[in-house]
């Protein structure tokens, strides 16, 4: 079952009318466990794929407990090599094409990018003490919830606990349950037939594109298909993501669980910093607590006088990992490393700014109408450019780039 | 927001009722495609 399709809506009615009939906690909690495995069993294809989400999780949460008694680094890196390396196979990374058998395990999980998210936000949480009251029925919940399980968005462990100590309705009143299943309906809108059809035109200009570059074009026949693609794929991506979004965000209020929101008006972004928390917003949060700030950490401490300019190396590294999970081709390391180039040179002209006309003109420079009209245009240019790596392997996503240099040239 | 907020909670069966018109226009939209829709995301 996929969520927006009909089957799903007519479920959340019915579950979300039961719902609010269950009178205690314990049974609303045992009502929502059934819906998420309910939902869990139309995904998992085999007694395979059961027993690897059952270790992955399992260990998971044993190794967090471990490490909310006995906090050790070393432990942690241990069990993360581990869960790492277990979690490219299972997603089958082509560069483990050279084990052929290990490309041919049949196991199929879907959500396992955004188990492991949360995996390791739990398991460092633990470690530093803020992952408290950690016990397996509610890690389980946690981890398989139907509203995250299969794209997130990636909810702390923290603010779970918080909805599921209540587990009640969120929205309350007749107009703010019409509004929650407004945000749904629209959801689908955007997902069905808005995204749908910006991937549709995509599609279609993709295959003219490819279908003009086979001969000698000029500028001005490549030109509007080309911007078509640019735009095109952006738009897709928004529609699609964030009409999810709608869909499980309400969903979820339906039955008690609170979600964080995922997008704030992402394409007014000024910068690819401000971005990514406008964007997909809980993986932007996750990169910078889970990946940049620790790997920044260790090197200013290693090198205070100079770890300024280490930043730079980190916002690389953190974005070409990030991108790197998007998929197991290349194409996304390509995205992860434009977004990496995005982020440093945002914060190489912050500080060239600061350094030259110091701090208040900075603040002063932020305010200027023009300056912010102008910013909010290149970082969704820049956004645009980058999702041209997105859509498929690298060869497929170099084609419109290289029939329109070869346009280009007299 | 708050103005259609304040309208909705004054005529909350008028929010009912177009919620329910966007109910009828999402299940022909969902009847009339072929396959259930496609969530991009789902595939990473």
């Amino acid at each position: 079952m996929t969520v927006g399709s009909l089957e799903f809506l007519a479920l959340l009615l019915l579950a979300s009318a039961l719902f609010s009939l269950v009178p205690t906690l314990r049974l609303r909690r045992a009502f929502l466990a059934v819906c998420s495995a309910g939902f869990l069993w139309t995904l998992i294809p085999n007694v395979a794929s059961w027993i690897a989400l059952a270790m992955f999780i399992l260990s998971g949460y044993a190794v967090a407990k471990l490490l909310r008694k006995w906090p050790s680094l070393a432990l942690l890196w241990a069990y993360l090599v581990i869960l790492l390396a277990a979690f490219l196979v299972l997603k089958k990374y082509s560069f483990l094409g050279f084990f052929p058998v290990l490309l041919s395990i049949p196991i199929t999980i879907v959500g396992l990018s955004y188990m492991l998210f949360r995996q390791i936000h739990v398991l460092v949480d633990s470690m530093q003490g803020e992952a408290k009251h950690l016990t397996l029925w509610d890690y389980c919940n946690y981890q398989l919830n139907l509203f995250t399980l299969s794209a997130g968005p990636i909810q702390r462990f923290q603010d779970f606990q918080q909805s599921w100590a209540q587990l009640t309705p969120i929205p309350v009143g007749l107009y703010e349950l019409s509004k929650t299943w407004l945000r749904i309906l629209i959801g689908v809108i955007k997902i069905a037939a808005i995204g749908a059809g910006f991937l549709f035109a995509y599609t279609k200009s993709y295959s003219r594109l490819i279908e003009i570059g086979s001969g000698h074009p000029t500028l001005f026949v490549v030109l509007p298909w080309f911007i078509a693609l640019f735009y095109l794929y952006p738009l897709y991506i928004y529609a699609n993501f964030s009409g999810y979004c709608d869909i499980v965000i309400g969903g979820a209020a339906l039955l008690g669980i609170s979600l964080p929101e995922n997008f704030i008006k992402p394409y007014l972004s000024r910068n690819v910093i401000d971005f990514w928390t406008r964007f997909h917003r809980t993986l932007g949060f996750w990169i910078r607590d889970y990946l940049f700030t620790p790997l920044y950490k260790v090197v200013a401490e290693q090198d205070p006088a100079t770890a300024k300019s280490y930043a730079f190396g980190c916002y690389f590294i953190a974005f070409i990992l990030a991108g790197v999970w998007h998929g197991s081709t290349s194409n996304f390391a390509v995205y992860g490393l434009i977004h990496g180039f995005g982020a440093s040179a945002t914060k190489l002209w912050e500080t060239y700014l600061v350094r030259t006309r110091g701090r208040p003109y900075l603040k002063e420079y932020l305010q200027i109408r023009w300056v912010r009209v102008v910013a909010i245009a290149v970082t969704l240019h820049f956004y645009a450019f980058s999702i041209l790596f997105f859509p498929g392997p690298l060869d497929k996503c170099l084609a419109p780039i290289r029939i329109l240099v070869r346009a280009l040239k007299p | 927001m708050n103005k259609i907020d304040d309208f909705g909670r004054r005529h909350p069966r008028l929010a009912l009722a177009l919620t329910m018109a966007v109910a009828v226009v999402v299940t022909l939209i969902l009847l009339g495609q072929s396959q259930a829709p496609v969530v991009l995301y789902r595939a990473f």
